[in-house]
């Protein structure tokens, strides 16, 4: 039996402040993340929950609808309370610029068109957000003790480490030659046998001069703000590295899936980070028959022949499960659904199946009958 | 005079089986002429759903997949941006940039330029017949960003438009987007008979609609049958509730099964192909039976 990861004990230690998802497309960690959300506030702890799905879905799955940029309580839950927001890009960036730049070059700033196709295009600039929306979140919890627990569902970008690595990325790129050269407050840049003049020539061949001025407008008015950015992404860089920080990795039982999370538990341990434990959801676990029941089951061969190819798979994914997932690795099974996750109840049931926990046992029984 | 190979789009909700639907799209296609199938930024998943080893980004590659064989290759965009210098004659500023971090800058921060360039690579392979030049294809596969991205991916050209109006990269955009508007482009969207899968794809097709992009077929992938019925026989209690959860969810598709034909056709288009459920990882068998199932409804 694999280590069974407890997240009932994770969701009730108090000392765990963030509660972070990563997965690959397609796992269900929205549904996690909603269903491990409603499990802390239903065991007492105050709970604020981000997502960044663009699908809406878990406002549906909330009984929320329009669920906006603000935090916003969701109802009918007993115990502790739970508030959700998601996040909206193009507001948390403007908010940000407000809070960030000079006030006299905000609206230059929002106006600008670099700023505005930044702005609301998704290429990277979602995790930028989501570090800046969860900055503002943990300062909010600190100062006023609305929240103990924040639930970030990671977003569905290429991968979710990009999410990670945004406050890291942030800091090349303001002090990175491109913002360097582009902003002239910086001052004369000295690169290594190249002259200011050439790159610049050659940025404007790519992008053609009238871009390359508008560029360098942006770039200067936008320091201040990259400023304030990075702030808030160093307060975010050191919560993440912390113990107040958790990660869970969530997957499927398919190969992809449990690649991407071998991946992460590699990438977080290379950053310092251990995952806490790994969420395999949608398993189809097989029903054992003793050998008198597969025998008289056998009299039957179209429906032997269905939980064969149940007990086929349900192999499968266990033996997938086994090879891909690190053994140091705490796993909990959650099976298929019924129901699809859009109310609360079944957000619910989700949350019940992760906090009872089901392990991975190691033993492979199989069909006793050859046929 | 050849045209422009036609180009097949195919996006879908994540974990609805976009990539084996776009691999056995290929070789349905493969039938009739060179085909190549292409992934964006997608860390090799085309060539591990073909079990096949890595290839190197930004190489095109001729595979074989399911006996058949085609041309393979993982677009990304700093390999895109280079080629695209090159396009341009200006192939030595590669290194520069990449030493400015202009091409960290260009694949992190400017607006659409990473998916244009990543886009551009694909429209190129797509001329190669029209233009006489070497490796011609008759049709293209992308294997694209997934329904969450599809729009902003798609339209990156016209992102790009607004803030770059002159300069060799601006027609670029332009020339894609019409590429993209052609009718020889079509985007089919992949999705499982679950609300959430549905109702995305059914803002997929409007929002692509919206922006003059054509969308093919939707293919219901990972169907799942109704179980045999169970005899009476059958006393053990863990089984029947296994069973009876089968039945469950194998009839908790049917209405959002009927909800989307109702839909299709009030927006005047043929009806789904439906796609069964298969086993986790499929091989090249399973390739080859989706191609057949693909190949009975595409044409109709």
């Amino acid at each position: 039996m694999r280590r069974l990861f407890g997240v009932g004990d994770l969701l009730s230690d108090l000392t765990v402040r963030v509660v972070v998802t990563c997965g690959t497309g397609g796992v269900g960690k929205t549904s996690v993340s909603a269903a491990l959300a409603v499990a802390a506030a239903e065991a007492g702890r105050q709970v604020v929950l981000v997502t960044v799905d663009p699908a809406r879905r878990l406002a549906t799955a909330l009984g929320l609808e329009g669920l906006g940029g603000e935090p916003q309580p969701v109802p009918g839950i007993t115990g502790g309370s739970l508030d959700a927001l998601m996040l909206d890009m193009t507001q948390t960036f403007d908010d940000a610029v407000r809070s960030h730049a000079p006030k006299n070059r905000v609206d230059e700033v929002l106006r600008n068109p670099f700023y505005k196709a930044l702005s609301t295009s998704f290429s990277g600039t979602q995790d930028y957000m989501a570090t800046e929306k969860l900055g503002q979140l943990y300062e909010q919890a600190q100062a006023t003790g609305r929240w103990d627990l924040i639930v970030v569902d990671t977003p569905p970008s290429r991968s979710a480490l990009d999410f990670l690595d945004a406050p890291g990325r942030l800091d090349r790129l303001a002090e990175g030659p491109v913002l360097q050269l582009l902003a002239p407050s910086s001052g004369p840049l000295k690169l290594i046998g190249i002259g200011l003049s050439q790159v610049t020539w050659l940025i404007s061949k790519i992008i053609g001069s009238q871009a390359l001025i508008d560029l360098q407008v942006f770039a200067s008015a936008f320091e201040t703000v990259m400023a304030g950015f990075r702030r808030r992404a160093a307060v975010v860089r050191k919560l993440l590295s912390s113990p107040a920080a958790a990660f869970v990795i969530v997957a499927s039982p398919r190969k992809a899936a449990l690649d991407e999370a071998r991946y992460f538990v590699g990438q977080l341990r290379d950053r310092g980070t251990t995952a806490r434990g790994v969420v395999v959801n949608r398993v189809s676990p097989a029903v054992e028959l003793s050998a008198d029941a597969e025998r008289s089951l056998t009299l039957e061969p179209e429906a032997y022949a269905w939980w064969r190819a149940g007990w086929a798979t349900w192999r499968a994914q266990r033996s997938r499960m086994l090879k891909a997932l690190p053994a140091s690795l705490p796993v909990t099974l959650a099976q298929t659904l019924e129901r699809e996750v859009t109310d609360l109840d079944v957000v619910r049931e989700l949350g019940s199946l992760l906090v009872n926990g089901a392990g991975l046992s190691e033993e492979d029984e199989g069909p006793v009958v050859d046929v | 005079m050849p045209d422009v190979a036609p180009l097949h789009i195919v996006s879908g909700k994540g974990g609805t089986g976009k990539t084996t639907v776009a691999l056995a799209l290929a070789l349905m296609l493969r039938r009739s002429g060179e085909t190549l199938v292409c992934e964006v930024e997608s860390r090799h998943g085309l060539s591990e759903a073909a079990g096949l080893s890595k290839i190197p980004e930004g190489e095109e590659r001729r595979v074989t997949v399911a006996g058949q064989k085609l041309h393979m290759l993982s677009v990304d965009s700093r390999h895109a941006l280079r080629d695209y210098l090159d396009h341009i004659r200006l192939g030595v500023a590669g290194t520069l940039l990449d030493k400015t971090g202009f091409v960290d800058f260009a694949s992190e921060l400017a607006p659409g330029l990473r998916d244009v360039l990543l886009t551009g690579k694909v429209y190129q392979a797509a001329r190669r017949r029209m233009k006489g030049q070497a490796d011609p294809v008759d049709a293209v596969v992308m294997d694209a960003p997934p329904t969450g991205r599809i729009e902003n991916f798609l339209t990156a050209g016209e992102a790009l438009a607004e803030v770059v109006v002159v300069g060799p990269i601006a027609p670029q955009a332009e020339s894609i987007m019409a590429l993209l508007r052609a009718e020889t482009t079509r985007v089919h969207l992949v999705t499982t008979c679950t609300e959430m899968a549905l109702t995305e794809t059914l803002q997929t097709i409007d929002a692509l609609t919206s922006h003059g992009i054509g969308v093919g077929h939707i293919i219901v992938n990972q169907v799942m049958s109704d179980p045999p019925p169970l005899p009476d026989s059958v006393t053990d209690e863990g089984l029947r509730a296994a069973w009876e959860k089968d039945m469950a969810v194998a009839a908790g598709q049917r209405p959002w099964a009927d909800q989307l034909a109702a839909r299709l056709s009030e927006l005047g288009r043929g009806p789904a192909l439906t796609l069964p459920l298969l086993p986790d990882e499929v091989g090249p068998d399973d390739l080859v039976q989706i191609a057949d199932l693909l190949a009975e409804g595409w044409d109709a």
